[in-house]
């Protein structure tokens, strides 16, 4: 836990760093002339074997033809649109116009919903290599861009990562447009805006912060929209960068900004006054601010009764302390203080010590990292190998190598029970992972005294995390009393009238009546 | 970065592992004894033999579990470090549950070898103690019946005194309790080996009677009932009494309740035991129909025949032990606390010669399942359909 102690060096790699920006020069335009117009194009374009430059020609009703060109990209256009609602009409029938107004025209013939006119080169470009199309013709110094593009999205699917029993099956895709109606289903009302950015100089990565006007604090979503401005790179893989990127506190193993893959959740949050930042091509969706009680939530638990879902929680949240502490607390409770153990359970512990080549502390850490190393292995696998995963993973870590005498089975149970803990609060099963082994190591050198002191310097790290300014621990530290209605436990939704005070927000008022209880 | 990296190098230096000692590398002592042997102490300890979990084999009833060892020394602590000699690892009495001292030790100024048990972090004080009547060593190294240990056996025969007043329990934070109360006497339970079956096995026996700091006697089974009833310790167990002199009657007792109130003028006493017994017919082997006059007839029976155990403890410690362990005198300095300065040095005196009643009532709520024991005029139910 030593990142906390040094903030002069963390301070001195948080200042921005130089990037060499790439100089923008005066940017060409489209010339009058059709031809120096393609050859500009393929000066960029000419060695990419997907853009396809498509030559027609316009005839009008004087009887002369126009050269036009077609300049798009193969397979992520919508074809159809293209040769149904593009060629046909164009290439049918003859123009009765004079040719200052022939463009305008054709952008009436044209029956694609959205038409801009273009005339800066490398603007062009980039549009055409995102699955719009160009359409150039001979003597105007302007490019028509139709937004049709069209490519192969993955069907809308659960998400694997986040499933639900009793709740909406809809999981976000790879398609940010498809993401946004999702949302948009949920919420159809005008204050729910969508704002685009593009980050990545070279993947040109759509982004879209979605937030509730009149629910979210504005503040907040200027921050959220002023550090995704500040964001140059070259290129976004996924939304985890984004996340890494703008988060407060980059260095803490901690996560800050959450992240969900279900639409239903996403549009919860919002409704809480969050904001949720989308990015083309993931299909998890990040939102601001998370908080630590975030992990112990799940959307299901609003639509069950409240009885179950409060002990559900609490059994997150001590599975949670189980999962960090059990190795740590096995460790102390033999090696340093062997009157915890309870003196019916001693004799099976000694005895499955005795055969045990190794000490207590190599044995746990040697187990931790077997397990560490087989889920990592059942997460990446092909499905074909799977089964030889679970034999050696059952067998031999757990069967063959007590009867060999190389690992006690109390050991064996503790690990065991330490990692079906964390697996119930997979939000934070990472964060999980690192403090088990972090509380191990402390308690193994320095017993209780080490897992009390590591113990505390969590959490008084945890104290100080924020989430773009939001406290990490909230409604605990600081104390908003009013939200332990929905904390640990989840008291009936009818108490629960006004909106989370943790989380910053304009609109308190949730409920403003309901109907009256019992049978009057 | 190098002064934070430094920090945890320097914190690592500050302290090691030193309290750290690996399991497998001690021993675990479960049962301590304590014999007297010349002039130096003969101890005696039970260790969890850590045999490997797929040696184990028989389950039950065989010492297969425990290395018993012994060693001469001059004070318990000496003799533990001594052992590591014939033990080869560092004993640990972390979970010394039983210890268990000979007659022939506790008939000798033996409180003061104690001292180490409460002053060592090391050894619990809920751990329970015991008189035996031969060396300890017989005792630990006799087989058990199911557990893996003979002290853990002896221990858990302990928590089902719910059932059995014929035993006392105690601890040693109640021993040292009792002996640092105002009156400081004591009792211990005495346990020793008989054989049944051609077995040894280990059973508890009696109850000895300690005043001020040695053993002075021993009451027998019957009479530590008395001394459960007196310190109001018999919450259960069976009574059984004779019922026309020939066939008997037995009660499952549920509840009990003694109350002892003395009356102190100047240095003699008086004292009137008051008994409260609540029980169920529990076996009824006479042929006597079971209605109100019959129940208070046995009440009264049972009455007279727990008066008669109280009478007789009470009788054995005022005359033959002349050591209070009974009670009275924590009830007389309760009441009188003034009195009770100038009276504490002959306090045993004053208890041998005071006049001490007992009331005993019983009263029976259940007469359980059936009626009569055994009913031979039946009347069959008439068959409807008969000719």
């Amino acid at each position: 836990m030593s990142f906390l102690k040094n903030k002069s060096f963390f301070s001195k790699m948080n200042k921005p760093k130089k990037i060499d920006e790439v100089q923008v020069h005066p940017s060409p335009t489209f010339s009058f002339d059709l031809d120096h117009n393609e050859k500009q194009l393929k000066k960029q374009l000419d060695l990419s074997e997907d853009v396809v430059f498509h030559h027609f020609l316009i005839s009008l009703h004087t009887g002369n033809t126009l050269k036009a060109i077609l300049v798009l990209v193969d397979g992520i256009i919508n074809e159809d649109a293209i040769r149904n609602n593009v060629l046909e009409p164009l290439s049918d029938e003859s123009f009765e116009c004079s040719k200052g107004e022939l463009l305008e025209q054709v952008k009436k013939k044209i029956s694609i919903q959205n038409i801009k006119k273009e005339n800066n080169i490398e603007k062009a470009i980039f549009q055409i290599l995102k699955g719009n199309t160009l359409l150039l013709i001979d003597g105007f110094n302007e490019g028509l861009m139709l937004v049709a593009h069209g490519y192969e999205v993955r069907a809308i699917a659960e998400s694997q990562s986040e499933r639900s029993v009793r709740g909406s099956h809809e999981g976000f895709i790879e398609s940010l447009s498809n993401n946004i109606a999702l949302i948009r289903r949920r919420i159809p009302h005008p204050s729910l805006k969508f704002e685009k950015m593009i980050v990545g100089e070279y993947s040109q990565t759509d982004i879209s912060i979605a937030y509730v006007e009149s629910i979210a604090d504005p503040k907040l979503v200027e921050k959220v929209k002023q550090r995704i401005n500040e964001i140059k790179v070259d290129e976004i893989k996924n939304s985890g960068e984004i996340e890494q990127f703008i988060e407060d506190h980059p260095f803490s193993i901690f996560p800050t900004i959450g992240n969900t893959e279900r639409p239903d959740k996403a549009a919860a949050l919002l409704m809480e006054g969050r904001i949720i930042i989308l990015v083309n091509g993931d299909p998890v969706g990040l939102f601001i601010p998370a908080l630590f009680l975030e992990n112990i939530k799940s959307v299901e638990d609003y639509s069950s009764r409240p009885y179950y879902s409060s002990f559900i929680r609490l059994m997150r949240f001590i599975s949670f302390l189980i999962s960090i502490t059990l190795p740590a607390l096995y460790v102390t409770a033999i090696n340093f203080h062997k009157e915890m153990i309870p003196s019916e359970m001693i004799i099976p512990i000694i005895q499955a010590r005795e055969t045990v080549p190794f000490p207590l502390t190599m044995e746990v850490i040697m187990m931790i990292l077997m397990f560490e190393v087989v889920r990592e292995a059942g997460v990446r696998l092909p499905q074909q190998v799977g089964s030889a995963l679970s034999i050696i993973g059952a067998l031999i870590l757990g069967q063959v190598s007590v009867s060999a005498g190389l690992v006690g089975a109390p050991t064996i149970v503790v690990v065991s029970i330490s990692y079906i803990s964390a697996f119930i609060i997979t939000s934070i099963a990472d964060v999980t992972a690192l403090l088990r082994i972090g509380l191990f190591i402390a308690s193994s050198i320095f017993g209780s005294y080490g897992l009390i002191v590591a113990l505390l310097v969590i959490l008084t790290h945890m104290t100080s995390l924020t989430s773009l300014g939001v406290p990490y621990m909230a409604p605990f530290a600081p104390l908003y009393f009013k939200d332990w209605k929905d904390s640990l436990i989840r008291l009936p939704l009818r108490w629960k009238k006004q909106r989370l005070k943790s989380i910053p927000n304009q609109r308190s008022t949730n409920i403003k009546s309901l109907p009256k209880t019992g049978d009057k | 970065m190098r002064r934070c990296s430094f920090m945890i190098l320097t914190l690592l230096l500050l302290s090691g592992c030193w309290s750290s000692h690996e399991i497998d590398k001690s021993a675990l002592v479960h049962g301590i004894g304590l014999d007297k042997a010349e002039d130096e102490l003969m101890i005696s300890v039970e260790i969890i033999k850590p045999t490997g979990s797929n040696e184990q084999g028989s389950l039950g009833g065989g010492n297969v579990q425990t290395i018993v060892l012994e060693k001469k020394a001059d004070s318990l602590i000496s003799g533990a470090r001594g052992l590591i000699q014939d033990a080869k690892r560092r004993l640990y009495f972390n979970h010394a549950r039983a210890w268990l001292i000979s007659e022939e030790l506790a008939k000798q100024d033996f409180i003061r070898l104690l001292d180490e048990g409460r002053r060592n972090q090391m050894f619990r004080l809920n751990s329970n103690i015991f008189i035996t009547k031969t060396n300890p060593i017989d005792i630990l190294s006799t087989s058990t019946l199911y557990e893996n240990l003979s002290s853990a056996e002896i221990i858990s025969a302990l928590e089902q005194m719910e059932y059995n007043p014929e035993f006392t329990s105690v601890k040693i934070f109640e021993f040292f309790k009792l002996l640092e109360g105002p009156v400081p006497n004591a009792y211990l339970p005495i346990i020793q080996t008989k054989e049944q079956n051609d077995k040894l096995i280990t059973s508890i026996e009696g109850t000895a009677v300690i005043n001020t700091n040695k053993m002075v006697g021993r009451l027998d089974t019957k009479e530590t009932v008395g001394l459960n009833i007196l310190l109001n310790k018999a919450k259960g167990g069976t009574t059984t009494v004779t019922w026309n002199d020939q066939d008997k009657v037995s009660i499952e007792v549920n509840k009990s309740n003694t109350e002892i109130l003395p009356t102190l003028q100047g240095k003699h006493l008086k004292a009137k035991v008051k008994v409260d017994v609540e029980g169920n017919l529990a076996d009824n082997m006479t042929t006597s129909n079971i209605d109100e006059e019959w129940i208070s007839k046995v009440e009264k029976l049972f009455s007279k025949h727990i008066e008669d155990i109280v009478q007789q403890t009470l009788k054995k410690l005022q005359e033959e032990l002349k050591t209070d362990i009974s009670g009275v005198g924590i009830e007389t300095y309760r009441k009188y606390p003034k009195e009770w300065k100038t009276i504490q040095a002959e306090w045993n005196e004053i208890f041998s010669t005071a006049e001490i009643s007992v009331d005993v009532h019983t009263t029976i709520t259940h007469k359980g399942l059936i009626n009569k024991s055994v009913e031979r005029d039946h009347k069959k139910p008439k068959y409807p359909f008969q000719r």
